[in-house]
Formats: C-alpha cells, structure tokens, sequence
C-alpha cells in the first residue's frame, strides 16, 4: 500500500511538473483506454483503480475498473467492485457486465434474480435522464441502448439455458434478435441446435426484419441474403416438391399423407391455441402411469412417441414469443437498432447492393452455408473441397470442421478424420466437437465401445450437442442394439426439437424391430418438420412394403422418384449414386405387384447406377425367373454369386431355376418335343406356383437386406 | 466380306503413322505398339514417312504444353497421380485424355499392387472407385465433352463394371470417331455376342474394320474357318509379313483342333520375331496335346530368358510342369500369371485344369468361374464346370454347364459326349440318345460315343441297334486303343448272336478272348455255342481246337494315350 502510494506520489509530481500542477484525470483514463487496448489489463486495472480514487468513485471508472478484473477473468472482484458501488441499479452497461460477471462464475440462480429484479426497460430510460451525472455512459443514443438491451437478452437466455429452462431462454433469444436483429449469436444460439421448426424460423426471420422505412433497401438485402442462408439446408430442397398433388399418378397415397400431416399439424396446432394448460393435462396425464405395471405395457418406442407429444408443449412458448414479437412489431417505432448508413460518404466506398452480395459470397459463412447445402444433398466431395478452402482461411472455424468431421465419415475416410480429431483435441480440449471427432472416428473404424466413450464425453461438455447423440444411437444400430438406439435417438429428439432426422432414425428402429405402425407414426411426425423430405418418403416406402401394403409403397416410392429426378433435371446433373437402394425397391414392388417388366427395368437402372452389385443382381434374375426367363436368370445369379460368393439366396433361387432350367431343356431338345408337349403346361404352372412359394420365402430374407441397405441408405443424411 | 480386300496401302501407312503418333501422345502404348507393328509389315517402296504430317503436338494448347510434358513423363515413370494432378486443370483435348486415363492407371496399379492374393476379380474399394470415374467421365459423356480417346476410356471402365450394353455403345462411338485405336477395337471384340450381333453393328468404314471382323471371328469361335480366310485375304492384300495375322491364323487353326498347321504357323511366327511373347502360351498348349516334352522345355526356358515376369512366359512354364506331373508347381506358375494380369483368360483355365488334376473340385470350381467371368466364350471352363459338377455330385448344375459348353462349340463331340452321360445320369434316355447321336455324327473324337451309345441301347433293351453301334465301334480302327470297352462290346455281340445262333458269335467270343479277366466268361458263351450246335451236328471237337488255338495268341497291349489326358488335351 505505501509502495502504491509512494509511486502515485512519484508520478503525481512527473504530472504536477509538466502539466503546470494540475493533474489531469483524463489523461488517465486515456492511460487506461490505451493499456485495456493493448491487452495490458494489469497495469490498466492499477491505473483505473488510481483515477476512480481520484474521481471519487465517478459511476464510468468504477465501470472501468471492473472491466479490467473481468478481462483478467476475476469475475468474483469484478462484481464485488460493481455491487460495492451499487451503479447496476442504475446502469445498464453497468448491470451487463456484472450478470456477465455472475454468469462467468457460474452464479446462475443470482445472476437471475438480479434481472428479474430490476427493470431493465426502466432502467434505460432513468439513464436517459442521468445524463449530467454519467455523461459519457448517457451519450448512448437508441441505438446503442437496443444493442445493449440485446446483450443483456442474449445474456439472459444463456443464464436460463444453463438452468435447463430451455423454452424461456428461446423466448429471451427471439426477443434479444427483437431488439437488434444484428445480434448474430442470438440467431445463431437458435438455429445451430436445430430448436425451431423449419416455418418457425422462416416466421422468425421474417419477424426480426427490421421495417422498410428504419433501413434502407440494399441494407434490408444483404441481411436477408445472409440470414437466410442460415436457415436449414434440406428444407430449402423438399419445399419444392411440397405441392406433388399436381402430379397426376400419384394424387391417392400423397393426398392421404399430406391429410395425415396436416392432422399432426392441427393437433399441433390446437394444443398451441388452447396454451399450456393442455399440455400440462398431458403432462399430468403421463405422470398419472406411474405405476410399474402401466409402464412395462408401454413398449419404449411408444414412451418416446408419447413422451415426443408432451415436448411439443414447448412449441406453445416459441410460438408465444414469436407471436408477441410481431405484435410489438407492428407498435415499434424507433426500438430496433440499426446501421447508419450516412457515414458513408465516400463515394468509393460505397456499394451497390448486388456487388455487396457478390462479394459476400467469399464470406467464410456464406461459403458454409454452401457446403452445408452439398453435403444435406450428400455431395460430399464438392462440400469437402469448399470447407478445405474456409479451413485454409480460418483453420479453427468450427462450424466447417463439424461439416468436415460429417464428410469424412461418409466418405470413410479414416485417416483425414484421425488427424482432424487429433488437431482438434490437441487445441481445444474443452470442446465438445474436439471428442465428437475422436468418437466419429473410433465408430468409423468400427471400434464403438470406445467411439460410444467419446461420444458421450462430447454429450457431457456440451448438453446440447444433439449430433453426439445422433452418432451414439447410430452405433447402437449398427450392433442391432435397437432399443438402446432409440434411446440415443430420442435423446437426440429432445435436443434437436427442430430436426427430423432423430425422429426418422427412430422409425427406422421401430421398422427393424418390425413395430411398422409405430415406425409410420414417426415418419410422418418427420414429415411434420420436414414435408415430404425424399428421405423420410423413401423410409415410408420401406415401411409400407414390409407391412406388405405393396401398392402403397410402390406409390410412394414412384412419387419419391419422381421427386428425385425433377430435383436432379433441377440442377442438371444425372441421377446419383445414392439413388439405387430406391430404384431397387421401387423394383421389388413392382415385382410384388406383378409388373415384372418394371421391374426389370428398374432394376437394371439401378445396376447401371451401382454397378457390380451382387444383390441387385440377384433381384435381376429373380425377376428374370419368375418372367420364364430361365437361362438368363441362370446367368445374373451366377454373376451375382461370382460377386458375393456365401449369398444363400441367390444360390437357393439358383438351384430351382436350374432345375426348371433343365426340365425345360429336355423338352426344348428336339427330339422330345413332340411327345411331351401336352404335359408342358400343367407342369409348368406347378413349377410357377412352387416357385412363388419357394419366393416368398426367399423374399422375406431379400427384404431384410434390404433393410439393411436402408438403414444404410438413411445413416447416409446425416 | 465376299468382295476382294482391296487396300489402299499408302493411305493405310499414313493413318498408321499418325495414329503411332496420336497414340505415343495419349500414353495408349499397347494401340501404338500394334500399329507399329502393321507399321512395321507393310513395306511400301519408294514412301517416305517424313512426307506424312502427323500433326505433331495437336489437341496440346501452347499454355498447358508444360503440364502436358511432366504428366506425361510421370505417367511414362508409372506416377499415376502425380501425373494426374498435374493435368488437372487443363482442358485441350490431349492433357485431359492424360488426366483422366492417369487416374484410371493409377487405380489400377493400386489395385494389382493392393490384391496379394488374386481370390477374386474385383475388390470392392477397387469398384468404389471405379465407380468414381465412371461417374465423372459419366458427366463429361452426357456433355457431350469426349472425344474418340475419352470415348474409349469410359468404354473400358463401363466394360469393368459389366454394364455391357452401355460399353458397346461408348466403344462404337469411339471406334467411329477414332478408327486407328486398335485397344477401343480390341475392348469391343470380347463383348459381341455371336455373328448376328456382329453383323448388325454399324462400324465405320475404315480399313481397319476388317482386322477386327477377323479378329472377332476367330473370337467367336464357330466362325473359325471365316477368320482364317479374311486373315489370309489381309495377308494377300498387303500385309503379308504381318506377325499379328499370322498369328490370329494359328490361334484359329488352334482352334479348330488343327494342331498340326498350328504349330508350324507359330514357328513360323518364331523364327520372324524370335522374342515375340504374345500367344506363345497357345503354342506351348499345342506342344502339350502333341506331348512333344523336349520343345515344351526349351520354349519355356526361351521364354524365362526374354521376360521372366510375363502371364505368357509363365503359363507356359506352368504348362511345362504340368506334363512332367508337376501339378503343385504348375499352379504356382499360374497363379504367378494370375498375379501380373488378373484377367488372363487361359491361366484361370489351366489353373482350373491342375486343380481338377489335384482333385481340389473346389479350387478347381473356382478358378474356372473366374475364367468365365473374364470371358464368358471360353467352352474349356464351362466344360470344366461341368466335370467338377459331375465329380461333387451335381448333375443339373453340370448339365446346366454342359449345355453353355454345347452352346459354344456345338460341333465338338467331347461336350455332347459328356452332356449325353449326365442326361442318362438324370435319367432322360432320349435325350443322352440324341447327343450320342450327335456326338457320333460330328465325328467322334474320342471314339466313346458309339460305345456309350451302344450301352445306352442295351439299357432301353434296343438290340437291334445296340448291336449296329457296337458294330460300328468296333470297327472304327481308332477304339482298339481302349481294350476294356471293347471287350464289353465283343462281349455284348457275341452273346447277342449267340442268342441268334449266328456264326458271327464265334468271331466275336474269340475277340473277347484276348483279355485275361474276361475269358472264363468267352469259355462259357463259346460252351454255349458250342453245345446249342452240339445238338444238330455234334462238332464240340472244332470247338475245343478253337480254345486251344487261341489260348496262346499273345496279348497285344496298346499303350493309352487319349483318354487319360482327355482334359489336357482340350487345352
């Protein structure tokens, strides 16, 4: 203290010398403004402290020194400095920083009851008042004070979403983004975990822009092009298929979809109306099966189901929050902030608005969000080489290395992601994507006890990390774990409110466990969030040909097709790989439905997709069998069997059509032709109807293939 | 074809010379080293080559000449995609051929250097890739971006996934836009189904055209005769001293079980080019049928010295070991081939062959699937298929097998020999009557048709002419060599006419004589005989005179040859 003290005395006379003896506080604080720049937070700390005893503990240096602390990461000093002087109760800068404080050192519960305490509304405009006392801090005009606000909204949310009061925190988001629409974190903390229904953000964004009088039109552009590029990926691509009825050949099956969602959507709809009382009934209701025996009845998949209906009881708040924004919407006047744009007067500086957006498109999230779109359209080499391209830029992004971290698991490419995971933990340890990508990379190598540990340290780093849970179920499915699936998936549901993929996985699940109603029931709860998703359609398929619906799914999956070649004469590309598990299917059902030369056809399309695919051929002959085209069928289940050599039934197929193969041999030669050729007929059709029993034993085991193929096929989106 | 071959020779030596040059470009060296070879065999007085422009450096734009250059020099070093990557980016035509046939190389080399063991044709990392390309090159082709070399390329790949309706028609396009690449000719040949097919091709109109109907007739081998004669009508026409058709007029005379002539065109062959390599596994399969062991071992030591690591040079090593009885070793050699070149058709078959030999039907299963899955004409492995069906008890897929064989060669005696055998195995009389009968009127090669036809009457209990077809075996000079059945078939006949009290039975009785094991039993019919004549006219002495005179006839063993090395010799 007497050094302090010395040195201030020392320095006080270098002042009083040159400054003809009069100190000069505000040279001071310029000291401190210069030192906090150059991240000399020590010595800044030890010279506010000074000018705030000179001052007199003045509302703006006590500001400062807390500032300082905070920046040295003593949050507990800094909010005793701030709570000491008692300035939050009428500063909102002040009153930022010390929940900031409090958040930082975890202090959730004080933090909160701080805000609920003081009226934050009120408390900006008593600052308006306090100009005289607090001149610089007062010098905010609206604007600034909106971006506060915001900051503190934003701050708020956070607090309550580390109290797990999810539903709130999103409401204090959507009105943080209320207040400045250019608070990016905000929209970001609601679109990364896929929390909003897709409509919900597009409601959203349309909501949070500001009006056409506030901002000007180029500016009203740029943000619109870069907050939509935020939005979903894969909604974007089925919303151009989401009217298919004007397809004539597949009006039936699709209208009663579309009637099946829309009724998921009004029972939606109607608990948002009547509020949270009927979720609270529903809620109650759950809890009124607390006994064991009521529990055990109810199947896990249907306690997922159930359980999915109660969490749309949040959908009341969002919809609540989203709701009272645009009513604030229409009174607001001056509250949101804005650019100004008049500092712009040079003339080289300015913009068109179409040569803004151009160069915005070398902006590290607008190259992102077009990565992103190539890889929901499971393009993955296209993605990988523009996230290489950000990496190249910004090494750390991380959004673009948890798309990296996707494409490398597609394309299996096991020693890019080691050395991803490695880098990633090398830097930083504490992050959840870091063990996301060694877990990636122990599933990936096919090691899933220790992929499940990382996995599930990712989980705990970050409680919110949905694709790590996606990731944990999706190695349970591979070990056919199927409940435990589930259970990953339905975790993944909770965190991933907006998102469909979880619910699909979960129907996928109830779909190997052979539970198809259950399966149908989650399907078109994904199609709810996604309408009429190619994905989630195909899975449909599936499920309606393993119920035996054959018709069904070979609408569906006609319907599926078509969705995919428009989108593919779209983009003009030629159909692709990924494809050929649907133009198989497509040819099992009509093989079912007896259109065999369809089927035929179908199935060589999807040959010539994948080529060298055993169990397509396979299917090829069968096909070729059962249309009396023996020898052939011969040759397709020999090049089947020459790809995979132990397939048991190309090779039980096989030894019939040989047989048959023979029978009609011996009466093709020649000479036995004329004696026998009253007997061919009858024996022929017996050999048919053996065979089609014969068949649909083998078909059962074709279709689980298929399954697998699906499951396969599914894992692929996400 | 019926019209004179007329080349226009001078025309034909330009378009060679610019396609060696066009070829040398692209890194196509297999079509280049068939041209110059035509090259080198058409001798045209008074040409000189300097006067042919061959357009050095076309389809090379002046800014990517350096690109070209160092991918194609790491591309001549075997640096796949190093060359590859260094191509990239251009777009004329010669450097992107370059690109994309370097990445094709390279998958290939990963994928020989990456298969120690050549169990199967395709792994699927392989085929992902493949897949890859295709799809790539896919793109480029519905742009409408390939030219004649792309065309080929893609045709190649297309052709590896087995998507063969797709490859005819990219190898046709290609053919049509660039006639002088012998490989796009040589991909499409394998891939025509028979004349037909053949003939409702549109090709162009190139004097090219012609080596490759040849060709593709030979390939089919039904058409044998036509091919040697369009081979003989090139070499009238101006390509007398051309080595390769020479060598398609042995490989068809081989084909047609002329072994003889065979053999002297591919000497003839040698003594031109003494360190050609190509198709001297054929010749060393002649030499195997001729038995001729000496030649055998001083063409595979010719072969060792020339190149040790050739799939020629070791299938005839291979073939070398399997006459002296050396089946392990021969296997070794085969699979030595297998490993340099996975889809050499005649190693999978002979390897097949040494298994049966070995008695591994499993093995020998295996590698005759891969031989028909190289090339689904090849009637030896189906044939092959068939017998080790047959061994392991499996007698529809083996008739299955035959009948493929039949298909291919339905004039060779030996498949409608066996497929007779397996339709009376199956029970279906008529129908192993039939190709008996067949098999007798092609010209019997092995001499067992009529035999087994005989049994089969005897069987049906249709004397008659169970009687007129062991006649006829035994009068064909050649069955002497198979002692036992023919005694069976004296046998038959002597008790047949025994039955008939004719006197031809005691011809026949004294014919199965001969054979120790069965002359207590031609004691017993010529007894018989004796006692039924006893009874008119008593002359049971001439009888006994008979006995006794035949007694010490010695017996004249023949040594076998054809029927053990049945499988041997259909090599």
């Amino acid at each position: 203290m007497t050094t302090g003290q010395v040195i201030e005395e020392s320095d006080m006379n270098q002042q009083f010398v040159s400054n003809d003896q009069i100190t000069d506080i505000e040279s001071y604080r310029k000291l401190v403004k210069n030192f906090l720049d150059l991240r000399r937070y020590k010595s800044a700390l030890y010279w506010s402290e000074k000018v705030a005893v000179l001052s007199n503990n003045y509302p703006k240096d006590v500001y400062q020194i807390a500032q300082c602390m905070y920046m040295l990461k003593e949050y507990n000093r800094a909010s005793h400095v701030i709570k000491k002087s008692g300035i939050e109760t009428k500063n909102l800068l002040c009153l930022t920083l010390l929940v900031e404080c409090l958040f930082a050192s975890n202090d959730y519960q004080e933090a909160l009851n701080l805000l609920n305490s003081s009226e934050i509304e009120d408390l900006n405009t008593s600052l308006h008042d306090e100009t005289e006392i607090d001149p610089t801090i007062s010098q905010v005009n609206d604007n600034l004070r909106n971006d506060m606000l915001a900051s503190l909204y934003l701050l708020k949310a956070k607090i309550l979403e580390s109290m797990d009061k999810r539903t709130l925190a999103i409401d204090c988001y959507i009105q943080a983004l209320h207040k400045s629409v250019y608070l990016t974190e905000a929209l970001d903390a609601l679109l990364q975990h896929e929390v909003l229904m897709s409509w919900e953000e597009k409601d959203l964004i349309h909501l949070i822009m500001p009006n056409k009088q506030l901002c000007n039109d180029a500016d009203l552009k740029i943000l619109k092009h870069l907050y939509d590029q935020k939005l979903k990926k894969y909604y974007s691509t089925s919303n151009q298929a989401v009217h298919p009825e004007k397809t004539p050949n597949n009006a039936n099956i699709l209208n009663t979809i579309n009637e099946k969602i829309k009724a998921g959507e009004t029972i939606t709809d109607s608990r948002r109306s009547i509020g949270l009382s009927t979720s609270t009934t529903i809620k109650s209701a759950t809890k009124a099966f607390p006994t064991p025996g009521a529990q055990s009845v109810m199947s896990p998949a249907n306690k997922i189901l159930f359980d999915l209906k109660n969490t749309s009881a949040s959908a009341f708040s969002i919809q609540a929050s989203l709701t009272r924004v645009s009513m604030l919407n229409n009174s607001r006047t001056l509250n949101t902030s804005k650019i100004t744009i008049n500092t712009i007067k040079n003339s080289e500086d300015a913009l068109t608005a179409d040569n803004a957006l151009k160069l915005l498109e070398n902006s590290v999230d607008i190259m992102v969000a077009k990565a992103e779109e190539f890889f929901y359209n499971c393009e993955y080499k296209k993605c990988l080489k523009i996230i290489e391209e950000i990496l190249d830029r910004d090494p750390y992004h991380k959004r673009s290395l948890f798309i990296q971290i996707g494409c490398l698991m597609e394309l299996k490419d096991s020693n890019a992601l080691f050395y991803t995971a490695h880098k990633l933990v090398d830097f930083n340890p504490d992050d959840a994507i870091s063990w996301y990508a060694v877990g990636s990379y122990y599933i990936l190598i096919n090691k899933t006890e220790q992929g499940r540990r990382y996995l599930s340290k990712a989980a705990s780093l970050d409680r919110l990390f949905g694709p790590a849970w996606l990731s944990y179920g999706h190695s349970f499915a591979k070990e056919k774990e199927h409940d435990q699936a589930m259970a990953a998936y339905f975790k993944a549901t909770q965190l991933m409110r907006g998102c469909h993929l979880p619910l699909l996985y979960i129907g996928v699940e109830c779909g190997l466990t052979k539970n198809y109603e259950m399966a149908e029931k989650f399907f078109y709860q994904a199609m709810a969030l996604a309408p009429l998703d190619v994905f989630v359609l195909h899975e449909l398929g599936v499920i309606k040909y393993e119920s035996e619906l054959f018709e069904d799914a070979e609408e569906i999956f006609r319907s599926t097709l078509n969705m995919v070649t428009e989108m593919c004469k779209k983009n003009q590309e030629p159909i692709s790989e990924r494809w050929e598990p649907l133009l198989n299917n497509l040819g099992h059902c009509c093989r079912k439905n007896k259109k065999l030369a369809e089927s035929l056809s179908f199935h060589t399309q999807a040959l010539s997709l994948k080529p060298m695919n055993a169990q397509t051929y396979t299917s090829i002959g069968f096909v070729l069998a059962l249309m009396g085209r023996l020898s052939e069928a011969v040759e397709a289940f020999h090049k089947s069997l020459a790809l995979k050599r132990d397939d048991v039934i190309a090779s039980t197929i096989l030894k019939t059509v040989l047989e048959d193969l023979v029978e009609e041999m011996v009466e093709n030669d020649d000479i036995v032709k004329e004696f026998k050729s009253d007997l061919m007929p009858v024996e022929a059709t017996i050999d048919a109807s053996e065979e089609l029993k014969e068949n649909t034993d083998a078909n059962r085991k074709l279709k689980f293939d298929e399954n697998e193929d699906l499951t396969e096929m599914s894992l692929d989106c996400d | 074809m019926s019209e004179q071959l007329k080349f226009n020779l001078p025309q034909i030596k330009t378009d060679l010379i610019r396609g060696i040059k066009e070829c040398n470009l692209r890194g196509l060296i297999h079509s280049s080293k068939w041209l110059s070879e035509l090259n080198f065999s058409l001798q045209i007085p008074n040409f000189d080559a300097n006067t042919v422009d061959a357009g050095s450096y076309s389809g090379i734009t002046q800014d990517e000449f350096d690109n070209y250059f160092i991918a194609k020099s790491y591309f001549d070093t075997r640096e796949y995609d190093r060359a590859a990557y260094f191509v990239r980016n251009c777009v004329s035509s010669v450097p992107r051929f370059l690109y994309f046939y370097s990445m094709y190389m390279a998958k290939e080399k990963k994928r020989l250097d990456n298969s120690p063991d050549n169990s199967t044709l395709n792994g699927s990392a392989q085929l992902k890739d493949l897949s890859e390309l295709m799809s790539v090159l896919n793109e480029e082709y519905n742009h409408k971006n390939l030219d004649g070399y792309g065309l080929f390329l893609y045709g190649i790949i297309l052709k590896k996934l087995d998507l063969t309706k797709m490859a005819i028609t990219v190898l046709l396009e290609s053919v049509h836009l660039v006639p002088i690449n012998w490989s796009a000719w040589l991909e499409l040949s394998p891939l025509i189904q028979d004349t037909e097919h053949l003939r409702g091709l549109s090709l162009p109109k190139h004097w090219i055209k012609s080596f490759f109907i040849g060709h593709t007739f030979i390939e089919i081998f039904v058409v044998n005769e036509a091919g040697i004669s369009l081979f003989e009508e090139i070499q009238n026409a101006g390509f007398e001293k051309s080595v390769y058709a020479t060598s398609q007029i042995a490989i068809a005379y081989h084909n047609n079980r002329d072994v003889d002539r065979a053999i002297q065109m591919f000497q003839q062959i040698q003594s031109v080019d003494p360190f050609r390599l190509e198709n001297m596994d054929m010749y060393s399969n002649l030499l195997f049928v001729r038995e001729q062991k000496t030649e055998m071992a001083h063409l595979a030591h010719k072969a060792v010295e020339i190149n040790k690591y050739r799939p020629e040079t070791c299938c005839v090593i291979g073939n070398y070991y399997s006459i002296r009885g050396e089946h392990q070793k021969a296997i070794l050699y085969f699979q030595r081939a297998l490993k340099l070149n996975p889809k050499y058709l005649s190693a999978w078959t002979l390897m097949g062959h040494e298994f049966m030999e070995l008695k591994n039907t499993n093995a020998a299963i295996q590698s005759y699937r891969q031989a028909v899955e190289v090339n689904r004409r090849d009637f030896r492995a189906w044939y092959g298929l068939g017998q080790a069906y047959e061994i392991i008890k499996m007698p529809v897929y083996a008739l299955y097998y035959y009948k493929t064989a039949t298909q291919l060669r339905p004039y060779d005696s030996r498949m409608l020999h066996a497929l007779g055998e397996i339709y009376e195995k199956l029970d279906k009389k008529s129908n192993a009557l039939k190709c008996y009968q067949k098999a007798c009127n092609v010209g019997d090669i092995e001499g067992f048709a009529m035999l087994k036809l005989g049994n089969l009457y005897e069987k049906m209990g249709d004397q008659e002419n169970a009687v007129s077809s062991y006649k006829n075996y035994v009068n064909v000079e050649r069955s002497t060599s198979e002692k036992a059945s023919l005694i069976t078939a004296y046998l038959y006949l002597a008790n047949y006419y025994a039955e008939k009290k004719n006197d031809d039975a005691t011809h026949y009785a004294h014919k199965v004589l001969e054979l120790d094991e069965t002359k207590q039993e031609a004691k017993a019919i010529l007894k018989r005989i004796s006692s039924a004549r006893a009874k008119p006219e008593n002359e049971e002495d001439d009888i006994t005179e008979a006995i006794m005179e035949l007694e010490p006839e010695p017996d004249i063993l023949q040594t076998e040859t054809s029927g053990e090395d049945m499988d041997m010799s259909l090599a």
